[in-house]
């Protein structure tokens, strides 16, 4: 074989698939004799084998004709036709049918173009999602065993407290037998990135060498941490991650081996990781390698079960051993996470209400295109029952119906899933900020394997019942009738479908009423500050130049002289955060004369706050006074807290002047005054109970500013950003925004369902009132006799009237019972969604069951105005 | 009484004729090609000889395996007396009705 040119291996498999015995050994024998001449006439070998491939093609093209003619000539010849005559036969028929469907849709575009976009929309909605939930619940890490992934934490023995385990606590685990594979520890930091465009803060992994090779995900350029990359005395070095490489590397492979400033450090660039490597919770921009000893704190914890172990077991071993050893307060112990929890509870539950949703539409198209199968096999039922009275078998019938209907689906699935792709698009542009998984999506190998099964199963969905029904007509009625059809057959089916379709239309335009009206309601909460007009800048010290207390005070106290200089700003606090994302105290209050044993611990809002703080955001003084200038620099063992703490713990006295101390902290302070209620911890938060200390003597690393301005704060941020370049160039910013923005980020998931329920009410009413008009089409269609009839023995237009309004009540009537019952079982699903809204919401049923009687009557409207102007002369003469 | 033939079936066993005994498929194809500038596809062939011999027109006999053909054998077509009765049945009949329009057709 050697040097010689061969024959195409892939045509020789063409010609055994295609011939078999003899045949197939002459013919290719033949083949190989052409090539070999070919090749000794001088011929390139790609010249040969171009031929070859021509040949062999033409061969088993034409073999296919003379297959069915042999066919007809053993029958001819009585000869008992081979197994292979009777299969081509019947490929032939079938070609037959699918050709003959093709033709037949093809000559009512009106009917295959609603189907196929009908379908196409609720396709695509469906595949979008299922993409958009299978990354976030399903699947969330695109690594090999990414479902036996944990995240390991050690929680609070009541349950509400999750902190990240401390090294100690790792090594117990890990001691554990038979639970974890591996349990592998990653840090995350923030180092400023330089000389590449602005100063920014990246978000960097600093992980241990062997955990990309046990994810089992190369680099896409480059090479992973090995494991004298962990050395201490190591070069620092650093893998990019796909973004941070395109946006400010230009997305040039060259970078490798180049330098990064990192703050004060240079790191060699070894590799770039693709887009879809990253850790659960967090996105990281880059990757450094961890060197020397994992940090004893503040590390996750990312472990591999065992094959086998499931999430039960592996609590169960948790539970047996002791932690948190180094928390002063409480009993912990280790509790695992898998990674689609670390989306949080409400992001699930949101995908998975829209998950329900696109069901729903997928529901009514799929109601909607069997109606309209319905009263097209119906318009056809003259023709069908010729066939059948010709010889065709009932089950042939079938075939032809179920393969027009395959046809449809198949189209409606193809351009479905084009649509899908602009639905991933679109998902991704009114995504929460929680939700970055979703940006980048990819419709990939799963996403149409679901397409193909979700097309399958609605064109049985739609295309069984008609084509059972249309193959069961009766031949002599059909014919006798003459084609128009027995009258009232069907009605009653379709009236009921009909009824479904609006049900689930009131089930999602319920939903989203209800989201509507929580969004609302959110935007009318009472902060208990005021957040018009106020700025956000959150900043953060790093790199050796403020290393020193002194540096950073310098720092923070000339950029707040220089921003309350500026054209526009009335008042600059701050603090250790804004609200809706405040600063965190956690352990149990404890007044001095009060009752000797704390409770449990718990986490309030507050943390420190500069004394133009409370003034700045327009927090109230209820009692007492604010923080001074005073406190700030004596360090005064003093403390604010807020009235909804005051109340609980003083039981309606006066707090000011007694002395506090929250469990982790050793001495009392003493409660100076006390302040409004702030929604802190997101606005759906419990009413605030805050505590505030003062600014600490060593100003601290992070801080944010926050700047009242007399003018729209949007227009504000850049100045105020420029403000911070000016006294230094290199310092990133890590936030500045309206905190108007950050309260709309807030409520973001509830926007997200609300947004995506909507538009798929409105296709899914639209599609329920086509549905409607479809069926009142068909009954005026059907009764256009009976009507013209009663006209010319003169019934009024106003009897004509009642009997279709009989006729859409009971539907409408039918469709608002299941709605409503649906609704009230689906009720709990959509609950923690909701915000000072009950799922039952009288406003958002009553809404929501006006647009679809609205809906409904719209739909009656041409089919009636064509049946009273139904000429009854004319009428029975059409007949 | 059987089945008139159809175009490649008369051109199959109008080339076996200038063959001779034991044609092989290439060797009809080739002559096919050389005579009408056109060659049907070896697949093509052989189906069609199939139903020739099924009616009785040619027979045929595998020949041995060569290396040009890849150690594959050949099948080797003569014509039966059948084949060239009903050959001239059908010429018979394309005469009949094609004479008195030469003037129209051309004679080619």
């Amino acid at each position: 074989m050697s040097g010689r040119p061969a024959p195409p291996r892939l045509a020789r498999v063409l010609l055994h698939l295609r011939f078999r015995g003899e045949t197939r050994e002459v013919v290719e024998g033949d083949l190989h004799e052409y090539f070999a001449r070919d090749l000794a006439a001088g011929r390139s070998a790609s010249a040969a084998r171009r031929r070859y491939w021509s040949m062999a093609l033409a061969s088993v093209a034409s073999a296919r004709v003379p297959a069915r003619w042999r066919g007809r000539a053993a029958a001819d010849a009585g000869t008992e036709p081979s197994v292979r005559g009777a299969l081509a036969s019947l490929a032939g028929t079938f070609g037959h049918d699918v050709r003959l469907g093709v033709r037949r849709l093809g000559a009512n575009p009106g009917f295959t173009l609603t189907a196929i976009l009908t379908l196409a929309l609720a396709i695509g909605a469906t595949v979008a999602l299922f993409t958009a939930l299978r990354r976030v619940v399903l699947a969330p890490l695109p690594f090999a065993d990414g479902d036996r992934l944990v995240l390991l934490w050690r929680a609070s023995a009541n349950g509400r407290f999750m902190l990240t385990p401390s090294a100690g606590d790792v090594e117990r685990w890990r001691r554990l037998d038979g639970v974890f594979e591996w349990i592998e520890t990653y840090a995350t930091e923030s180092p400023v990135l330089l000389g590449h465009g602005e100063p920014v803060a990246l978000s960097a992994g600093v992980l241990p060498a062997p955990l990309i090779a046990r994810l089992g995900e190369p680099p896409r350029l480059g090479r992973p941490f090995g494991p004298a990359d962990a050395l201490p005395e190591a070069e620092p070095i650093a893998l990019l991650g796909q973004s941070l490489w395109h946006d400010r590397f230009a997305g040039d492979p060259a970078v490798i081996g180049r330098p990064i400033r990192l703050g004060d450090a240079f790191h060699r660039i070894v590799g770039v990781m693709p887009a879809s490597f990253r850790l659960p919770g967090v996105d990281h921009d880059l990757w450094l390698p961890r060197r020397g000893d994992p940090p004893d704190r503040g590390a996750s914890a990312l472990a591999l079960l065992r094959e086998g172990v499931d999430l039960d077991t592996a609590r169960a071993a948790l539970r047996q051993v002791p932690v948190g050893e180094d928390v002063s307060v409480g009993a912990w112990f280790g509790q695992l996470m898998t990674p689609g929890d670390m989306f949080g509870l409400t992001t699930r539950r949101t995908l998975e209400l829209l998950s329900g949703a696109v069901g729903l539409l997928l529901l009514i198209a799929c109601v909607n295109v069997a109606g309209l199968m319905l009263s097209r096999h119906r318009r056809r039922q003259r023709e069908l029952a010729l066939r059948l009275s010709l010889g065709a078998s009932r089950v042939r019938l079938f075939r032809l119906l179920m393969i027009e209907s395959a046809l449809v689906a198949a189209a409606g699935g193809l351009a479905g899933f084009g649509a899908a792709r602009l639905g991933l698009q679109a998902i991704a542009a009114v995504r929460p900020a929680s939700l970055t998984a979703i940006d980048g999506l990819r419709l990939d190998g799963p996403a149409l394997a679901f397409a193909m099964l979700v097309t399958a199963a609605a064109g049985l969905l739609f295309g069984v019942v008609p084509a059972v029904r249309a193959s069961r007509w009766n031949v002599a009625r059909e014919l006798a009738a003459g084609g128009r059809g027995a009258t009232g057959d069907g009605l009653a089916s379709r009236g009921a479908l009909g009824a479904v379709q609006l049900a689930m239309a009131l089930v999602l335009l319920a939903g989203t009423l209800l989201l509507t009206r929580s969004v609302a309601r959110l935007g009318a909460v009472d902060p208990g500050f005021e957040p018009d007009g106020l700025v956000s800048l959150q900043l953060s010290l790093d790199g050796a130049r403020y290393d020193e207390p002194e540096a950073r005070r310098q720092f923070v106290e000339q950029l707040d002289r220089a921003m309350r200089e500026m054209r526009g700003v009335v008042g600059v606090g701050r603090g250790s955060g804004l609200p809706p994302e405040m600063g965190i105290v956690f352990g149990a209050p404890e007044l001095e004369a009060g009752p000797a044993a704390p409770g449990d611990a718990e986490l309030f809002g507050g943390g420190w706050a500069s004394p133009g703080y409370f003034a700045t955001l327009g927090v109230p003084v209820v009692e007492g006074r604010a923080f001074t200038d005073d406190d700030a620099r004596s360090g005064a063992a003093v403390t604010v807290i807020s009235q909804g703490l005051a109340r609980r713990l003083g039981g309606g006295r006066t707090l000011v002047g007694e002395r506090l101390r929250m469990s982790d902290s050793a001495d009392f302070a003493t409660i100076v005054g006390v302040v409004g209620d702030v929604r802190a911890n997101g606005l759906r938060g419990e009413e605030g109970e805050q505590v505030y200390r003062p600014l600490p003597a060593t100003t601290p690393r992070a801080m944010t500013f926050a700047v009242r301005t007399s003018t729209e704060p949007a227009a504000m941020v850049d100045a105020l950003e420029a403000r911070v370049w000016t006294i230094d160039p290199d310092l990133p910013i890590t936030s500045a925004r309206p905190v108007r923005d950050v309260m709309w980020t807030q409520a973001a998931s509830t926007r997200f369902a609300m947004t995506l329920l909507g538009a798929f009410a409105v296709v899914g009413l639209g599609l329920a009132a086509v549905g409607v008009f479809g069926t009142l089409t068909l009954v005026v269609t059907q009764r256009r006799r009976e009507v013209a009839v009663r006209l010319s023995l003169g019934a009024t237009p106003g009897r004509v009237v009642g009997m279709v309004a009989r006729y859409v009540a009971a539907i409408v009537a039918g469709g608002l019972a299941l709605g409503f019952g649906a609704a009230w079982l689906l009720s709990p699903y959509i609950e923690s969604l909701l915000f000072d809204v009950p799922p039952l919401d009288a406003v958002s049923l009553a809404l929501a069951l006006s647009a679809v009687i609205a809906a409904a009557l719209l739909a009656t409207v041409a089919p009636l105005r064509r049946m009273l102007g139904v000429e009854p002369a004319e009428a029975l003469r059409a007949d | 009484m059987t089945r008139p033939l159809g175009e490649l079936e008369q051109t199959l066993l109008y080339a076996l004729m200038h063959l001779g005994p034991d044609a092989s498929g290439v060797a009809v194809r080739d002559l096919i090609e050389g005579r009408t500038g056109r060659a049907p596809a070896p697949g093509a062939i052989y189906t069609a000889f199939d139903r020739l011999e099924q009616r009785g027109l040619v027979r045929s006999a595998l020949g041995d395996p060569t290396p040009e053909r890849g150690g594959k054998r050949r099948r080797l077509y003569t014509t039966t007396a059948a084949g060239v009765a009903a050959l001239r049945r059908s010429r018979a009949t394309l005469s009949a009705m094609a004479a008195g329009l030469d003037a129209r057709l051309g004679r080619s």
